[in-house]
């Protein structure tokens, strides 16, 4: 079992970089003895051009169960992301993440961060998991998207 | 590595040229590893990677179709035979072996031939592993190493689980023994050490602690959904009640207060005037005080229906005296106190009687009417036979008058023959007003 992990998630570190959308970084997180630590990685994905949130590179941390890739990763904002779809703990809620409803082994990383990439810009209004993003996103689009941008700019690469 | 692994499963290969994507399962991304296919959906997986998938989720990991180890079988000779002769690096390449042969001899190359397949000391004198190119020169060092710790030349077998006289400190340091001491007085120690008995538990408590967390961690993501959840039901819940304002209440108060709203207020005068329509069941109730008794019995049709009227007037505008006669239809006022579906029910029952009062006063209306009209026409004909009566008088006397040809200026004047008579003159006079009806016979008698 533990096996098929890493040999997936090696290969999905190979794939990676051999190939992978522009603006995206994935990279499994470096333990504090400098080895690599292959069930936890380190993900940024940009906002897309021509919505609120281009510009910005929004941090994400992946963790692999050892069930991977029966079970999903799971995805955290760190830090918690201003979104209707992201727990205030920083998770994000997507039906390609939850192993009860449209989770597969066959989805890759790739397609994964593409999907929260995806995401971002269009807001799941009937599965929310924040209530202060959603309220607002319900209410007041015009303040949302402010303060989306806003949020764009803080998160601009260095 | 051992045969017996390298054979199947856990061995990772390193294909020399980038292997068709066809041929990749789709759970481990590697080129299929005794390659196995689906009877229900035919795809195709390594066996162990389908087994542990199904076991985790019966579903098929590609189109999630329900899926049992019943329905998976060895895939056809032909896709085994595609990926069993890609071609693989040895294993030991890193190591330095550059042999190159097709995956499914890559087990006999490195059993048999590998320079560099790392063996276990012929000798078993050491826990080494050797590759088998210097299996030849190996020999045991340690034979001639010196103790750092007790400088001995040649350590026997004394040394074999490290210097007796090196400090150690005890096993169960971590749970709290200071114990430190030389290596060959741990025996003694444990023996005496307190937390030696104890071993089993602290090894249970820590499994236990571990499960603890583990589940701890899950309770906390549960909870901070479940938190969510109950976020969103109390908003709407809040929503509900303004709503409703004046008739959210709960439950227990809600179930008895149509019969105590309507008990209560009747003595204060509040209670509807026509209260018998807006509650059928107050009427039943022997001891109830009508305060309008009179409206409802024998003279409804008389009292509750005058010809005109107020339509609208709140009861406690009404005066309180009981023997007033009522001048007008009132309505119940909104009864904040009742449930929902009682104040619906009281106004429909406000409606239906409103109906029911419009319906009569058209009916009345028309009665008026009617009987107005019989007596018009009645006035009519006694006038028309009036008329009749006089002219035909009036052209006897002509008649009698002209042979004798006297009055002749006053003939053609009927006012002058009407003034000389009285009667006809009381009739004439009162013919504008039309008040009472001529009774023909005593015009017809003249």
């Amino acid at each position: 079992m533990a096996g098929i992990c890493r040999t997936r998630l090696a290969e999905e570190r190979k794939q990676w970089r051999k190939d992978h959308p522009f603006g995206f970084y994935a990279k499994p997180a470096k333990a504090a003895d400098g080895s690599m630590n292959l069930m936890e990685w380190e993900v940024g994905i940009p906002g897309k051009d021509n919505t609120s949130w281009a510009g910005g590179v929004y941090k994400l941390t992946m963790s692999f169960p050892e069930d991977y890739p029966s079970k999903p990763p799971k995805c955290k904002f760190t830090p918690p992301l201003f979104h209707p779809n992201v727990y205030p703990s920083g998770t994000v809620c997507l039906s390609i993440l939850d192993e009860e409803k449209s989770w597969k082994p066959a989805i890759t990383i790739k397609q994964i961060l593409l999907g929260i990439q995806d995401l971002l810009n269009d807001p799941n209004v009937n599965d929310p998991a924040q209530s202060d993003a959603y309220t607002m996103f319900k209410n007041d689009k015009v303040a949302y998207d402010r303060r989306i941008r806003a949020q764009a700019r803080e998160n601009i690469p260095k | 590595m051992t045969s017996s692994s390298s054979s199947s499963f856990s061995l990772s290969y390193s294909y020399v040229e980038a292997v068709n994507p066809n041929l990749l399962c789709c759970i481990c991304r590697t080129p299929f590893n005794v390659p196995a296919t689906t009877k229900s959906c035919s795809h195709t997986f390594c066996w162990e990677c389908i087994c542990s998938a199904i076991a985790v989720l019966p579903q098929c990991p590609i189109d999630r179709s329900p899926l049992s180890l019943e329905d998976v079988s060895l895939a056809s000779p032909i896709v085994r035979h595609m990926v069993s002769e890609l071609p693989v690096y040895c294993t030991h390449r890193s190591l330095g072996c550059d042999h190159q042969c097709e995956r499914q001899l890559l087990e006999h190359h490195l059993k048999d031939e590998c320079l560099y397949e790392p063996l276990p000391c012929p000798e078993r004198k050491c826990d080494q592993f050797i590759k088998r190119k210097d299996l030849k020169s190996h020999s045991h060092p340690d034979d001639h190493q010196s103790c750092t710790t007790c400088d001995l030349k040649f350590p026997d077998a004394s040394h074999a689980s490290g210097c007796p006289d090196a400090q150690v400190s005890c096993e169960h340091q971590p749970h709290g023994c200071r114990w430190t001491g030389r290596q060959a007085d741990r025996p003694d120690h444990l023996e005496r050490c307190p937390y030696e008995p104890l071993k089993e538990f602290f090894l249970m408590n820590s499994k236990r602690i571990t499960a603890l967390e583990a589940e701890n961690q899950r309770l906390k993501d549960r909870l901070e959904e479940l938190a969510f959840v109950f976020d969103r039901s109390r908003h709407d819940v809040h929503a509900m009640k303004y709503l409703l304002h004046p008739w959210f209440k709960l439950p227990a108060n809600a179930s008895h207060n149509p019969t105590t709203s309507s008990s209560t207020s009747s003595p204060t005068g509040t209670m509807p005037l026509n209260g018998t329509d807006f509650f059928p069941h107050s009427s039943s109730q022997p001891d109830e005080h009508d305060p309008f008794p009179e409206i409802f019995e024998g003279e409804t049709q008389h009292t509750l229906f005058p010809p005109h009227r107020i339509p609208f007037q709140y009861p406690h505008l009404l005066p309180p005296d009981h023997t007033a006669p009522p001048t007008s239809i009132s309505v119940a006022p909104l009864d904040l106190d009742g449930t929902l579906e009682h104040t619906f029910t009281s106004l429909r029952d406000s409606v239906v009687v409103l109906a029911k009062t419009v319906e009569h006063t058209g009916r009345r209306h028309d009665i008026a009417l009617t009987t107005e009209n019989v007596r018009v026409a009645e006035e009519l004909a006694g006038v028309k036979a009036a008329v009749r009566g006089i002219r035909q008088q009036v052209h006897r006397i002509m008649m009698e008058r002209v042979p004798g040809n006297e009055m002749g200026d006053k003939r053609m004047d009927p006012d002058m023959m009407v003034s000389g008579n009285p009667y006809l003159r009381s009739v004439l006079g009162s013919y504008p007003a039309l008040t009472k009806s001529i009774p023909t016979t005593s015009v017809t008698k003249l």
